[in-house]
């Protein structure tokens, strides 16, 4: 296991305990207190699924609306799971695909867009089915 | 103050049987109370963490409700109402597990992101960003098929909307579409299929996953602060 002692001085480091400890409990408990207002405050539709009225009245959650609207986009179910799986490969292969040598994105221009290119492209296709 | 001695000694017997065994304090004093970590840490790399906490909620959760769901067509949805209305808490847990995956969600897509504008994937990090994005994957795949098991209309707009126009995600949907379209032929392998990989395929997976990304973490270190 890494030591991170090592070449670094006194001043270059913290206890883990208690520092990074509490950090993480008190993010953990703005994390439950978080899930508690949202079980009071997020509206739920729970109506039993049947053909006549829920398809409009309820949208879905909107991690996956992007999904949806690329789905809704490509009529071709292969060419939609082959955009899906292509998608994928590239995401999970990004460390193999960087050979650039800086490490912050934003000293490398062309990925730098190419990324933002995606995530606006995700954003506007979730809001298309949002606003649907 | 006899019963004060006995309950000291009881704990240290205890604590004494454990460390002659496992030498707990050793690996205690190695591993949290005397370990050091690079100065300026940011809060911002809590989120893994994070998204870990929201995973836990919904595993304990989950078991809850293992107990009471129905995995079949006829039974899911009234099964979810029997938790929601007749068992004490059982309205709280149902919705705890229904809204954490919007929590989960955007905590494990935060970290993935600030570890790409960041290059944390760098060598010798490539498997972590790879263990990480197939966890990423995973979120989504748990969280959809989630969607489907209350048979509300959540459920029915998930199959009905990219099921029938394209088979999201592949074949799953595509029994299930049958199974809400058909109308007289609703499928309970259906429910069991999706039931089954929420609860068994997809968890496991993410453990699996889950279990690696936390060795590697262990063995490179976190990155340096840029």
């Amino acid at each position: 296991m890494v030591d991170y002692r090592k070449g670094r001085s006194e001043e270059d480091l913290e206890p883990f305990f208690p520092n990074e400890i509490l950090r993480h409990t008190l993010l953990t408990f703005f994390l439950m207190s978080a899930v508690l207002i949202a079980v009071i405050v997020l509206p739920e539709s729970f109506q039993k699924s049947t053909g006549e009225f829920a398809a409009f009245q309820t949208k879905p959650p909107w991690y996956l609306l992007s999904f949806y609207q690329l789905s809704f986009l490509l009529k071709s179910k292969v060419l939609y799971i082959t955009a899906l799986v292509v998608f994928a490969l590239l995401f999970v292969s990004i460390p193999f695909l960087d050979r650039n040598p800086k490490r912050c994105l934003c000293e490398k221009p062309v990925f730098f867009s190419l990324v933002i290119l995606c995530l606006l492209m995700v954003i506007f296709l979730g809001l298309m089915r949002f606003l649907k | 103050m006899n019963k004060t001695f006995k309950r000291e000694s009881f704990f240290g017997f205890l604590k004494n049987w454990f460390e002659e065994r496992y030498q707990l304090k050793e690996a205690i004093e190695r591993n949290v109370t005397k370990k050091q970590i690079p100065k300026g840490l940011s809060w911002f790399g809590c989120t893994g963490g994070l998204a870990f906490v929201a995973f836990l909620l919904q595993a304990g959760t989950g078991i809850f409700l293992v107990f009471h769901y129905i995995p079949s067509a006829n039974e899911a949805f009234n099964s979810v109402q029997y938790v929601r209305h007749a068992i004490p808490y059982g309205w709280l847990i149902q919705k705890v597990h229904a809204v954490t995956p919007h929590f989960m969600v955007a905590l494990v897509l935060s970290h993935m992101v600030r570890i790409l504008f960041k290059g944390i994937y760098k060598k010798p990090r490539e498997l972590h960003w790879v263990s990480g994005s197939l966890l990423l994957i995973l979120t989504l795949m748990i969280s959809y098929t989630g969607t489907f098991l209350p048979a509300n209309g959540l459920s029915y707009w998930g199959v009905s909307t990219a099921g029938s126009e394209v088979g999201m995600p592949t074949m799953v949907t595509d029994h299930s579409v049958g199974a809400y379209q058909d109308g007289r032929a609703i499928s309970n392998q259906t429910f069991v299929l999706i039931y089954a990989l929420h609860i068994a395929g997809i968890p496991i997976m993410m453990s699996l996953f889950m279990s690696l990304h936390f060795l590697m973490i262990r063995r490179t270190g976190i990155s340096e602060p840029l």
